[in-house]
This record gives C-alpha cells, sequence and structure tokens, in this order.
C-alpha cells in the first residue's frame, strides 16, 4: 500500500510562508514597485489555497476555476496600479513612498 | 519509483525555490533584481499547481503572470528609474517591526494549520482540467466569464487614462477651452495642465 | 497521464538550463583570461558609452504592454472555450462573440484617443489654439 508522503497541511504552510514574506515585503519597502512584488506574493499565496482545496476536498474544480478568476484580476490589478505609480511619478518624479505625503497634485 | 516519493521530491524542489527566490524578492536592494527573483518564485508557483493537478491553472500562471504581470512589473521599473539611488528600505526601526509581524502573522497560520483536523479525500487521479473548465466557464461560471473582459476593459481604460498626459489631444481640451467662463467645475489650473505638461 | 505530459516539459526546462551551464562552464575553463582596458570596454570597435544606461524609457511602451497584457489574458480564455466548443455548440460562440466585443469597445476607445499612435499629433492641437 502506497503512503502519502505530502498532506494539505504541507501545502498550506507553504503558502502560509509565502504569504508572510509577502507582509514583510509589504511592510517594510519604501519603493511603490517593490511594494506591489509583495502584494503579488501575497496573492500567488492566497492563489496556492485554492488550488490546494480544490485538489484536498470533493468540490470539483470549483477551487481552480476560483484561481483563474484571481489571477486574471491579478493582471487588471497590476495594470491599474502600476498605471497609478507611473502617474504619481509623472507629478512628484519620486515614487519613495515617505515622500508621498499630499493628495493634491 | 514510489509516485508519492516523486510527488515529495518535486513538491520540495519547487517549495526551496518558492521560499528561496521570493526572500530576494524582499531582501534586493536593487529592484530589477527582485523582478528577476520574482520570476522564479512565480514559476516555482505554477510547479506547484501543476504538481496539485491543475494543469490549466499552471499555463495560466505562467501565460498571465510571468508572460504579462511580470513584463509590465519591469516595464513599471524602467519607466520609473529615479528610483535605483532611493534607498530601497525603510529604518531599521520598521525592518524589525516588519520581519515581527511577518513571524507573527505565520506563527499564526501555523498552529492553525497544524490544528484544524484535516480530512483526508484519499487518492484523486489527476486528469487533465482544461476541458471540464471550459465547460464550466460557459454554463456555470458564464456571468463572472463575461464580466472578465468588463473588468479588462475597465482596467485598459483606466490605466490608459492615467498614463495619458504628456500631450492632451484637441478632442479631450475642446469642451474646456470651447466655453468662456468655466462653469464644469473644474479649476483653471486643471485644465491648463496639458499647456503646462507640454512646456517641459 | 498529466504528469508525465508535465514530466517532458521539466526535462526539456533541465536541460535548456543545464546546456546553458556546461557550455558556460567549459568556455571559462579553455579560454584564456587575459583583460586589459580595450578589451574590457562595452564596445571594443565602437564608440565609448556616455552617460548611465538606464536611461526612462518612453511611456507609450507602457501602454502597449498594457494592451499585450489585456489580450494575453483574453486568448488564455479562448483557450478552454476552443477544446469545448464542439460539444457545446454556437451558444458558446455567441458567449464567446460579447466576450471579444467587449473587450473591442476597449480597444478601440484606447485606438480613437491616441494611446496607439506613436508620433502624437501636434498639428491637430495647434489648429485648435489658432482658432481661439
Amino acid at each position: 500500500m502506497l503512503v502519502s508522503y505530502l498532506s494539505i497541511s504541507d501545502y498550506l504552510i507553504l503558502s502560509g510562508l509565502l504569504f508572510s514574506i509577502g507582509v514583510f515585503g509589504v511592510l517594510t519597502r519604501k519603493n511603490a514597485i517593490a511594494v506591489l512584488m509583495g502584494v503579488e506574493l501575497m496573492l500567488n499565496a492566497a492563489n496556492i489555497n485554492l488550488v490546494v482545496f480544490s485538489r484536498y476536498a470533493e468540490t470539483g474544480l470549483n477551487g481552480q476555476i476560483f484561481a483563474l478568476f484571481s489571477i486574471v484580476i491579478a493582471a487588471a490589478e497590476v495594470a491599474v496600479a502600476l498605471a497609478i505609480v507611473i502617474a504619481v511619478y509623472k507629478t512628484t518624479k519620486t515614487i519613495d513612498l515617505d515622500k508621498e505625503d499630499t493628495l493634491k497634485g | 519509483m514510489n509516485p508519492y516519493a516523486l510527488e515529495a521530491a518535486f513538491f520540495y524542489l519547487f517549495s526551496a525555490m518558492i521560499i528561496g527566490s521570493a526572500l530576494l524578492v524582499v531582501l534586493f536592494r536593487n529592484i530589477v533584481r527582485s523582478a528577476f527573483a520574482l520570476f522564479f518564485t512565480l514559476f516555482g508557483v505554477a510547479g506547484i499547481y501543476v504538481l496539485l493537478g491543475a494543469d490549466f491553472v499552471g499555463v495560466t500562471q505562467v501565460l498571465i503572470y510571468i508572460g504579462g504581470v511580470l513584463i509590465l512589473i519591469v516595464f513599471g521599473v524602467m519607466l520609473t528609474h529615479r528610483s535605483y539611488s532611493v534607498d530601497m528600505f525603510n529604518r531599521l526601526g520598521t525592518l524589525v517591526m516588519g520581519a515581527v509581524s511577518a513571524i507573527v502573522t505565520f506563527t499564526i497560520i501555523y498552529y492553525a494549520v497544524r490544528r484544524a483536523p484535516w480530512y483526508s479525500v484519499g487518492y484523486k487521479p489527476a486528469l487533465p482540467t482544461t476541458q471540464p473548465i471550459g465547460k464550466e466557464l460557459l454554463t456555470t461560471y458564464l456571468l463572472p466569464f463575461e464580466l472578465v473582459s468588463v473588468l479588462l476593459v475597465l482596467a485598459m481604460i483606466g490605466a490608459a487614462y492615467l498614463i495619458r498626459s504628456e500631450v492632451t489631444t484637441a478632442r479631450e481640451r475642446s469642451p474646456i477651452t470651447k466655453t468662456g467662463d468655466n462653469d464644469s467645475g473644474l479649476t483653471p489650473e486643471v485644465s491648463s495642465t496639458g499647456v503646462k505638461e507640454r512646456g517641459k | 497521464m498529466m504528469m508525465i505530459n508535465f514530466s517532458s516539459a521539466f526535462i526539456f526546462i533541465v536541460v535548456g538550463v543545464v546546456f546553458v551551464a556546461v557550455t558556460l562552464l567549459i568556455a571559462r575553463l579553455v579560454r584564456p583570461a587575459e583583460p586589459n582596458v580595450v578589451k574590457m570596454s562595452n564596445y571594443e570597435c565602437g564608440e565609448d558609452p556616455i552617460g548611465y544606461s538606464w536611461i526612462t524609457f518612453n511611456i507609450r511602451f507602457y501602454i502597449i504592454a498594457l494592451i499585450f497584457v489585456i489580450f494575453d489574458v483574453e486568448v488564455v480564455f479562448l483557450f478552454p472555450w476552443a477544446v469545448v466548443f464542439k460539444s457545446i455548440g454556437w451558444i458558446a460562440f455567441w458567449d464567446v462573440l460579447i466576450f471579444i466585443v467587449i473587450l473591442l469597445f476597449g480597444f478601440a476607445y484606447v485606438w480613437n484617443m491616441g494611446d496607439l499612435d506613436w508620433i502624437k499629433d501636434l498639428g491637430n492641437l495647434k489648429e485648435s489654439e489658432d482658432k481661439q
């Protein structure tokens, strides 16, 4: 009889680790694009969770389709977020988040 | 060879790749290097998807994340290059607090995962998923499928609108410049932005 | 079965990486290492480069990349549709036609607003200023 070496918790701990690294990146970076990369790490961790639950639970393909939509929304989010970063850069000539303390151009 | 042992071997390979490169993403001082490290993270995640039997999601990850999102991020880096000279990290106090928050987050997740009574459904054969996903998208998930196109259009229009301002075209400017008295709620500073930007 | 399909992709990646690494390693072992000033310059037979190579790229590249990503996502959704097209029939065709037409509206907007013009239409702007 075959014994599974991996359980659901191994995958979930991997995604938890990836999420924590993303949290660290978001909290410590000053560069706006680097913060965006941290957000991407966190989104990927969430997507791993969706696919893992789709594999280990009797839910059919729902988890995978959720992950699919999540990836698409992440693409739209990055497009708009980078446009905002570039627009801010054009106004203030910096993307240092500590210096972006005004709302008026 | 035992297929479970093979799966475990690949899992640890991809996990090492994901965690190692994710650490590099948040620790590199040069943001271009961070972007390249992000490539390996995203690729490792695609490998995990395939390992979990989600072949179509894995291919989507490669196509959209690596082929699209990462390219956009690299473009964003190139368009805002002056930030290289800026120190990437906050002060030491913020670094310590960030590390503490990350460790606390991980500890909570770890204990939650370890204590939860997971029930196992046993072995599920990994079948190709493209066809069932296509069927689901066109039947159960038809409305979200159509809404995705609306979302993408909104993202495209919004991002293009935010980017465009170097030279405002005459078509855009005409409603403001035609009316003599400015009652459109826009201040004169706003309406003259196009001219000011052009002067640079 | 699926894992076997992807294992060929994995082997392909591994062979690609190993091939490059081994070639570079052999080259490093074989070639003589005698650096001098001329050899280390960026363009040995050309001009000396001036300034910093990390120039700020033109912002129009971003709009092109943006539209590429949007239609990249569209292609990903067309792929499973193409696989099941025969079994679902014409209703699938209309579903995807709506999907594409909505996306084309966005494309038409971007095109119409002149974001895709590589050379911005300055003449039009000047004309409207003269009219005032």
